[in-house]
Order: C-alpha cells, then structure tokens, then sequence
C-alpha cells in the first residue's frame, strides 16, 4: 500500500522482522482497519478529508477525530467539574 | 513529547481486560500509543484469539491488578502522568468503540506500529479516559504478554 498509517509486523521473522499487514486510519474516529483485499469493501472514503473513513453510523458525517475528540474533552471536563461542584454542596 | 514503556501479563479470558492506559484523575494528559506487541510465552499450542483495543471512559473503582510504572524512554524525562493497569480485576467502562483489533494465533508474535505522526492511538485528556486491551473469544484462554510503548 502506498501510504498506510500502521503495519502489522512479524518481529521473529527474518532478521528485523516481516511486515504481515498494512492498517488504514478512520478519519472519523481514528479507528485501524487492516487493509485486505476486501477491506475496501468494506469501507468508504469521504471526499471532504479524501481519507478513508469506516462505515460506522457516527463517521458518515464529516467531522474529523481531532475535532470530535476536543468537542468530547470539552463537554467531559465540563461535566466533571459540575458534578463535583454539585457533590460539594 | 516524551515517550514511555509499559508492559503487562495475564490470561486472556474471553472479554477480560488484560490491560489498559488511562488518564491521571486531575492532570489528565492526551496518551499517543504508537508501538504495540502481544505474544505468548507458555508452550506452543494451536489456539486463536482476537485483541481488541477500545476505548476507555471510565476506570473501575476496585481495579484490582497491578498498577504499572511507565518507564521513560530517555531516562532525563520526567514520570508519566498516566496510570496503566496490568490484569485488573475490575473491569473498567468501555464506551467510543474499538480503535484497533489484531486476530492472532498462540503461536506468532505481532506487534503494530503507527507509520506516521498522527496516525497513533490517541486517548482524550479527561480523566480516567483511555484505550484498554480486551480479549475477543480464545479458543481456549492462555498467559499472554504485552507491551505498549506511548508518549503524552
């Protein structure tokens, strides 16, 4: 594969070892996929980030992990520090 | 960013956490795991299993286990805020999906590394959030050893 964003290795063959397998990143989630020769039926590709995207309900919108993952951080942190101002009281 | 070594054992009993990374309670850090290896060291036996790497939101209250020192990679860099867990007994809350999974037989050795920058397993920086290895329906359950390398 031409630009993977993992490998699989075998580390005790050969003498540093054997690549077994190539793992494609989720834009969406950040999720790898090992690329077989279904793999890309299996997937799609979103044409906004043109990267591969898995097919999960959530990662059919265009919003890309990093984004997803601050938008969580915010709303997580916000949330625990109201609930231990709650539980303070 | 410095970067960290932990490793762990135990048995691989269908969907039992043998490990898992999480965020420190109230410095929580983003953890980038871009090195991963499982293997098995008790004699080789024809058994299959699946890892599964997912994600984390919250960590059990009585984790039970062995809690893991990271170990820096560049001994001038200060301790890891994150706090690993090796065997817990308590399972932590899984939530936001799997972020890897590896099949893999008793026998082989695998181990994944991430290509290129960004293309690493991230966790969010909320606390106790993190990435956990859970084991996906063995043919039979058997010791296995793993080992993550991570920066934050």
């Amino acid at each position: 594969m031409r630009s993977p964003d993992g490998h699989l290795i075998d580390p005790n063959a050969g003498v540093s070892g054997k690549e077994i397998a190539d793992t494609v990143q989720c834009c969406h989630c950040g999720m790898h996929i090992q690329v077989t020769k279904d793999t890309w039926k299996n997937t799609g590709w979103c044409l906004n980030c043109n990267k591969v995207r898995c097919t999960k309900k959530k990662c059919q919108s265009c919003v890309h992990w990093e984004k997803r993952m601050e938008a969580y951080e915010k709303t997580e942190t916000e949330k625990r520090r109201l609930r231990l101002a709650f539980d303070s009281v | 960013m410095p970067k960290y070594h932990i490793d762990g054992t135990d048995t691989n009993t269908d969907n039992t956490t043998m490990g898992y990374v999480s965020a420190h309670a109230t410095v929580p850090r983003r953890t980038r795991i871009h090195d991963i290896i499982l293997g098995s060291r008790v004699a080789p036996v024809d058994q299959a299993v699946g890892y599964e790497f997912s994600r984390i939101t919250a960590e059990n209250g009585a984790p039970g286990g062995t809690a893991l020192t990271p170990v820096p990679l560049d001994p001038a860099d200060a301790a890891a805020t994150n706090k690993p867990r090796s065997a817990p007994t308590g399972e932590p809350t899984y939530g936001g999906g799997i972020v890897l999974y590896i099949p893999l037989h008793q026998r082989p050795t695998m181990r994944w590394v991430s290509a290129k920058e960004g293309a690493e397993l991230v966790t969010p920086a909320v606390a106790d959030d993190g990435i956990g290895i859970l084991s996906d329906t063995p043919t039979t359950a058997f010791a296995m050893i793993w080992g993550m390398d991570f920066e934050e």
